[in-house]
């Protein structure tokens, strides 16, 4: 007597999930130009991102290539926390490769700023010198690390990581250099921002409503303690 | 994170690098400056410039990640980074004071000695000059470092190169001479103190004005930064840096009876070396204890440096032993030092 399998809707999911979580690039140009711009109105702080970029890129405990930053605005009642996702900029002129005396890091023609792992001597000059504290010092391999915007995935045609696992749809990764791709869509019709744009670095990863999210008292500064996850105003 | 990316061993470097160049112009002052009274102490400051120069790599190597990669600079250089050219000044400096050594030992009653010791004194100067003002230019020109980013540092950081490494001869010519049971000329021990006098009240007028301007200027993140300047670092900054090693000196070198004395130069110089020190920690720790992390919010990390491991006490305390080995060997090799002012004299 033949048993008919049972049609489980988890055996389903499990089949879906390596299409669910690799979501594809569709618009490209044949000469890419990537970047991301993350919709911080849409970012609930669930930290997906940062995980699955850990697992995905096997970063060291303590280390993050990504992370979201929780920022606190107002005084007690009116107060409101911000959620801030950062990663490498990959800055059009960026501070980091200059400096690195060796030539081990260096923008690439589609726009990701990356490390040569046999080469980088692992001085930490780079990690001084970016603005955005993207990089650091990877203790298990002995050189920098960074966001590479996962480039084994990319080649594969896949969207980086943190980007597939975003659950509020607030990372959107696409090609500046095609005119329909997603990023390419939103620059043409919304309001975005960069970090630190004094700098000068030109950075590649621009937001949506973070002048919203960073507004400050003029004059006013704010200390994130990591230690206490207080905040200090000075 | 307590760890730091540029933790003590890269406080450190500059240091040494320091003083390399500081008593290699040191021994150049006879030569270019014509202070006879100094000639005496020439080939001794050679010697100290010689042996830090072959210490101040390895707290660099000691830090890399990979330290057998470090010939990479050597390879592949890139000439936008201040740091590539670390390898090339330091193989300069160390062929021209390896050379100025040879010639102030062996060959200083040659006919050409003047001649060839003016040509080495000026290049050597120059380069002496461009290897601790780059290592200020790395900090200096970093933008992404609040404490860093100061035009000011390149030069401040040559004034206290020249500090340091008047500071240790005075202190070495006292302690050795008295060890060889050779008297201490008074007149050279002076010149040392004027000299170190002036560029002392250069060096505090400097990192004065940098605190008023700062202060002045009131930015955001400068307000954070004062707060780690006066909780985390008070104690290096205000207590070890600016009184003990910039005020205290400066108050009592302006007496020539202190200047003539062998035990207050040597006490002084000492200070001022703690204090030259104090400097370095403080730059290249204090600026990591801030981070902006976005536009007006900021972390702040501690540092205490451990025991032992990676860029700890031991490791710090064996360079250090390893620097007074080599100062040893080389015044032993080089033996003419105690000919003092017989020689050039």
């Amino acid at each position: 007597m033949m048993v008919k399998p049972v049609e489980s809707s988890f055996l389903k999911l499990q089949e879906e999930l390596p299409r669910l979580l690799n979501r594809r690039i569709e618009r490209r140009s044949d000469r890419p130009r990537w970047a991301m711009v993350i919709d911080l109105t849409r970012c609930v702080g669930c930290y997906a991102c940062q995980v699955s970029c850990k697992m995905e890129n096997g970063v060291p405990y303590e280390y993050f290539r990504t992370h979201v930053e929780v920022i606190e605005r107002g005084t007690y009642p009116n107060v409101r926390r911000v959620f801030l996702p950062r990663l490498c900029n990959h800055c059009d002129n960026p501070s980091c490769v200059p400096v690195c005396p060796v030539g081990a890091t260096y923008k690439r023609e589609d726009g990701i700023v990356i490390v040569d792992y046999d080469r980088c001597i692992g001085c930490g000059y780079c990690v001084q010198a970016c603005p955005y504290g993207a990089r650091y010092p990877n203790p298990e391999i002995g050189t920098v690390d960074k966001c590479d915007y996962c480039l084994h995935k990319l080649e594969d045609g896949d969207v980086p990581a943190c980007v597939a696992n975003c659950m509020g749809g607030a990372r959107i990764f696409g090609d500046l250099n095609h005119p329909e791709s997603p990023v390419s869509l939103i620059l043409a019709s919304k309001s975005v921002a960069t970090l630190k744009p004094e700098t000068g670095n030109q950075p590649m990863v621009y937001y949506i409503g973070l002048e919203e999210a960073v507004r400050v008292a003029p004059g006013e500064a704010i200390v994130v303690n990591p230690k206490v996850g207080g905040v200090v105003r000075v | 994170m307590s760890s730091l990316v540029w933790d003590a061993l890269i406080a450190v470097y500059p240091f040494f690098s320091g003083i390399a160049a500081g008593a290699y112009i040191t021994s150049t002052l006879p030569v270019l400056f014509k202070r006879d009274e100094l000639k005496e102490v020439s080939l001794l400051a050679l010697l100290i410039s010689w042996a830090t120069l072959i210490a101040s790599p390895v707290p660099l190597l000691l830090h890399l990640g990979f330290p057998w990669r470090a010939g990479n600079i050597f390879a592949f250089p890139q000439v936008s980074s201040p740091m590539a050219l670390f390898g090339y000044l330091w193989i300069v400096f160390l062929v021209l004071a390896t050379i100025s050594i040879i010639v102030y030992n062996w060959f200083y009653s040659a006919p050409w000695f003047k001649n060839l010791s003016t040509v080495l004194a000026g290049i050597g100067v120059i380069v002496a000059i461009l290897f601790s003002g780059y290592i200020g230019f790395i900090f200096g020109s970093n933008k992404a470092v609040e404490l860093w980013y100061n035009p000011i540092i390149p030069i401040s950081f040559i004034l206290s190169a020249i500090l340091s490494g008047l500071a240790l001869v005075a202190i070495l010519y006292v302690v050795v001479w008295r060890l060889s049971r050779m008297e201490v000329n008074k007149a050279a021990l002076n010149a040392m103190g004027r000299i170190v006098w002036w560029i002392l009240l250069l060096e505090v007028a400097f990192v004065g004005v940098e605190m008023l301007v700062r202060t002045y200027m009131q930015t955001a993140g400068w307000r954070i930064l004062h707060n780690i300047l006066m909780e985390q670092l008070g104690l290096s900054y205000f207590g070890v840096q600016l009184i003990l090693g910039g005020i205290i000196p400066l108050i009592i070198l302006s007496s020539k009876r202190a200047t003539s004395s062998a035990g207050l130069m040597s006490i002084m110089s000492l200070l001022i070396l703690i204090g030259v020190f104090a400097y370095r920690w403080n730059l290249v720790i204090g600026g990591q204890l801030l981070l902006e992390v976005s536009p007006y919010t900021y972390t702040t990390t501690t540092y205490t440096v451990a025991l032992m491991g990676h860029g700890s006490i031991f490791w710090i305390s064996a360079i250090f032993v390893l620097w007074a080995f080599l100062m040893s060997l080389a015044l032993l090799v080089f033996s003419n030092w105690r000919m003092g002012m017989k020689t050039y004299g």
